[in-house]
C-alpha cells in the first residue's frame, strides 16, 4: 500500500487509485469537473466524425481525445500534473492549493465560462432570487438556469473563484431539443463528456458522443434523434450532468440512474468540530449555523439572533452532531430560508433535524 | 398658510379580528397559539384542541415586538376572559419569528405554510403558492403536508403584496377594490413590460397620461405580475390540487389570471387564507405541547 503525503498529511493510499480519488476519499477537495466517480477519466474516449444536436449537424475529426477540464491540477514533487490521471506511487508529495495552481484553475474556468452563462454566479443577490426578474436587467439567456441552487459548476466556480479575465458570455443560440423524456438545452453544455461516458459505460447505449473541432470538443447525439441514436431512456445523463443541460421532463427512477454515485462537492466553508472550545470562539452576533454528522452530511440549518448563546445551549442538549459551521448575517431568518431552499433543491427533503416535526404530522 | 390636504391611504387593507362565538374555550384541553410575524402583516391564531377558535390579522408596525404584543392582545381582548397564561403553547413563525419573546418555539414559515394550507384546504393539496407582502414562495407538499420542494424570491418586490399596494396608491383605488376592478375589461390588454415595482410605476404613469382607464391599467399590471408568479410555479412544477395562501389570494384579479395561465383552478378557502402560516404554527404548538406532556 503506497504512502503519500497530501498537503503535509500522511495518507495510506489504495493501490491503483488516482491522486484525485485518494484525496477525495480522505475528504481533501481538489476542484474537478469532467471527473465523475461512476465513469472512467475523460481522456479515454475517442471522438467521432459528426454529431447532432437535434436536427443540427456538427462535423469534426474522429479518433481524437478530449484533454479534460484541467481544473484538478496539483503539484506532485514540485511538478504540475493532473490529479485525475496520475496514479498514486509511494513517497509522493502532493500539494493541492497555491497561487500558481489557483491561476491555472481560474484560467481553465474562464475558458469554460466563455461559453456558459455566469453573471448569476457572481451576483451578490444570487441566493433567494428566482432569476425570473433581474434587478440589473441582464437578458434572460445570459442568466443561470433554475438548477442554480444545486448546480455543480456553480459550486466549483465559487470554490476556485472567477478571475477578472473571464470573458463576457455571449449567447450563442445553441439548439434546445425536446425529446420524448428529456429536454436538452445545449446553451448550458460545457462539453465535459460526462454524459457521453455515462451513456457508454453505465447503460452501454452509445447514444451520445462527441466530435473534435478546432474550437474544441462538441457533445451531442450520433444521430438526429434519440431513438435513431439508440437511447434506452435511462436518464443517466441527467443524473451525471454538472450543469442544467439535460433535464427530465418528468421525474423517473431506475436502477442505472440510482447507481450513479453522488459527487463530493467543494467545501466552501471549513467545518468546525462541534465542541465547547470551538463554540466559545463564536461571536455573539446574529447569523445562521449548520450542523453536520460524522459523515459531513448536513443535518440542520437554523438562524438565530445570537450565535454563541444558541450554540452553547445546543451543545449540552444536541446529540449526533459532529461538525458545524456558521455565518454572521443580520437578516438571519431570510438567510435560513435561502439555505433551506438550496438544500431542498438538492435533496428533495428537509435536513434531517429540521424534520424533527416529523412525528407531529 | 397652506390648507391641509386630506390624504387617503388607499393601500391600507382592512384588519380583522374574529372569534368563533359558538365555542367555549374553557371546555378545551389544549389551547395553542400561532403567531406569524410577516413583513407587512401579523396574524395570531388561537386553536382549541386543534380547531380554529380565534384569529387576528393586523398590519405589522415598525417594531416587531409591539406588533406581536398588539396582535396577541387584540385576540385576547376580543375573546374577553382568556389570559396569556391560559395558552399552553405559543409557536412563532414568519420573518420576524425570533422577535416574539413569549413564543415557546419558533418554526420556519415554510413548514408552517405547508401544514396550515393542508388544514385550510384539506389533504389533497400538493402545490401551495404563498404570495406575501414582500416575498413569493412556491411550496410542494406530500399528502401529510410535509415540504418536499420549495422555491422563493425575497430579492424582488415584483409579484408581491407591496407591489399591489404601490399601484393602489398610484391609481387612488382602495386595495380591496383593485382585484374586481381589473376584471372589468372585456379582454386583457398587453401586459406592462416589467413587473419591477419601481419601473412598473413609471410605465403606469405613462399609461395614465395616455388616458387609459384604470381597470385597463390594472389588468395590464396584474397580467404581468401573474405571468411572473406562474413562471415561478412552473419551476417547482404544479401538481393539483393547487392552493394560494397569503394576502394576495384575496385579490380576485390576480387569482383568476393565475388560474387561467396555469390551466388549474385554485381551491376555495374555507378560512381566511392569510392565516395559513399562523394556523400551521398553532397546530405544531398543539402537537409540541401534547408531546411535552407525555414525557
Amino acid at each position: 500500500m503506497p504512502r503519500i503525503r497530501i498537503n503535509g498529511t500522511e495518507i495510506n493510499a489504495e493501490d491503483g487509485k488516482t491522486v484525485l480519488e485518494v484525496a477525495l476519499d480522505n475528504r481533501i477537495y481538489i476542484p474537478n469537473l469532467c471527473y465523475h466517480p461512476s465513469v472512467s477519466p475523460a481522456g479515454g474516449m475517442e471522438s467521432i466524425d459528426k454529431i447532432y444536436r437535434g436536427e443540427k449537424e456538427y462535423t469534426g475529426r474522429s479518433g481524437e481525445r478530449y484533454s479534460g477540464c484541467n481544473l484538478c491540477v496539483v503539484k506532485i514533487n514540485g511538478s504540475t500534473v493532473k490529479a485525475c490521471t496520475e496514479k498514486v506511487a509511494d513517497g509522493m508529495d502532493v500539494v493541492t492549493e497555491g497561487e500558481e495552481l489557483r491561476a491555472i484553475r481560474q484560467k481553465a474556468l474562464a475558458g469554460i465560462f466563455a461559453n456558459h452563462p455566469h453573471v448569476c454566479i457572481t451576483c451578490e443577490y444570487r441566493e433567494g432570487c428566482d432569476r425570473i426578474q433581474c434587478t440589473f436587467g441582464v437578458p434572460v439567456e445570459e442568466r443561470c438556469c433554475d438548477l442554480f441552487p444545486a448546480c455543480e459548476l456553480r459550486f466549483v466556480a465559487e470554490y476556485v473563484g472567477l478571475s477578472p479575465e473571464t470573458p463576457k458570455y455571449v449567447f450563442q443560440d445553441q439548439p434546445v431539443v425536446e425529446e420524448k423524456t428529456l429536454k436538452w438545452n445545449y446553451n448550458y453544455c460545457i462539453n465535459c463528456t460526462r454524459c457521453v461516458r455515462g451513456c457508454v459505460e453505465i447503460r452501454e447505449a452509445n447514444a451520445l458522443g462527441f466530435t473534435s473541432t478546432d474550437d474544441g470538443i462538441i457533445v451531442g447525439r450520433p444521430a438526429p434523434s434519440e431513438v435513431e441514436s439508440g437511447c434506452k431512456f435511462c436518464s443517466v445523463c441527467v443524473e451525471i450532468c454538472p450543469t442544467g443541460t439535460v433535464r427530465d421532463k418528468r421525474p423517473t427512477k431506475n436502477k442505472w440512474r440510482q447507481a450513479v454515485e453522488k459527487k463530493m462537492l467543494p467545501i466552501l466553508k471549513e467545518l468546525l468540530e462541534f465542541n465547547e472550545e470551538n463554540v466559545s470562539t463564536i461571536p455573539e452576533s446574529p447569523g445562521v449555523y449548520r450542523f453536520y454528522n460524522e459523515n459531513h452530511e448536513l443535518i440542520y440549518i437554523k438562524g438565530t439572533p445570537n450565535l454563541k448563546q444558541e450554540l452553547e445551549s445546543e451543545i449540552s442538549t444536541r446529540e449526533g452532531v459532529a461538525y458545524f459551521d456558521y455565518e454572521e448575517n443580520e437578516m438571519y431568518t431570510m438567510r435560513e430560508s435561502e439555505l433551506i431552499q438550496e438544500y431542498l433543491q438538492k435533496h428533495g427533503r428537509m435536513p434531517e433535524l429540521n424534520d424533527e416535526l416529523d412525528d407531529l404530522f | 398658510m397652506a390648507e391641509a390636504v386630506e390624504q387617503k391611504e388607499y393601500w391600507r387593507w382592512p384588519e380583522t379580528i374574529w372569534v368563533d362565538e359558538s365555542k367555549n374555550w374553557h371546555d378545551a384541553e389544549v389551547i395553542s397559539c400561532g403567531i406569524d410575524l410577516g413583513s407587512v402583516s401579523t396574524q395570531t391564531v388561537i386553536m382549541t384542541d386543534g380547531e380554529l377558535y380565534a384569529y387576528s390579522n393586523l398590519r405589522t408596525g415598525s417594531s416587531s415586538l409591539d406588533s406581536t404584543e398588539r396582535a396577541l392582545n387584540a385576540v385576547l381582548e376580543k375573546i374577553g376572559d382568556m389570559k396569556r397564561e391560559d395558552i399552553h403553547y405559543i409557536v412563532g413563525t414568519g420573518y420576524g419569528r425570533v422577535s416574539i419573546p413569549f413564543a415557546n418555539k419558533t418554526i420556519t414559515e415554510i413548514a408552517c405554510h405547508g401544514r396550515g394550507a393542508v388544514y385550510i384546504y384539506g389533504n389533497t393539496v400538493r402545490t401551495i403558492l404563498d404570495m406575501g407582502g414582500q416575498d413569493l414562495k412556491a411550496i410542494k407538499v406530500d399528502s401529510r403536508g410535509k415540504v418536499v420542494n420549495f422555491l422563493m424570491n425575497d430579492k424582488c418586490a415584483a409579484g408581491t403584496g407591496r407591489g399591489i399596494e404601490v399601484m393602489a396608491d398610484l391609481l387612488s383605488i382602495p386595495i380591496t377594490e383593485v382585484g374586481p376592478l381589473s376584471l372589468k375589461v372585456d379582454e386583457d390588454p398587453e401586459p406592462v413590460s416589467t413587473t419591477c415595482v419601481v419601473f412598473a410605476k413609471s410605465e403606469v404613469l405613462g399609461l395614465m397620461r395616455k388616458g387609459w382607464p384604470k381597470e385597463k391599467i390594472l389588468a395590464a399590471f396584474f397580467r404581468a405580475m401573474a405571468s411572473r408568479v406562474v413562471e415561478l410555479l412552473e419551476r417547482v412544477g404544479v401538481e393539483p390540487d393547487f392552493a394560494i395562501t397569503g394576502g394576495i389570494s384575496k385579490n380576485v384579479g390576480m387569482v383568476k389570471r393565475i388560474e387561467k395561465m396555469l390551466g388549474v383552478k385554485a381551491l376555495e378557502p374555507k378560512i381566511d387564507p392569510q392565516t395559513a402560516g399562523a394556523i400551521g404554527a398553532a397546530l405544531f404548538g398543539r402537537a409540541l405541547y401534547i408531546k411535552s406532556q407525555k414525557k
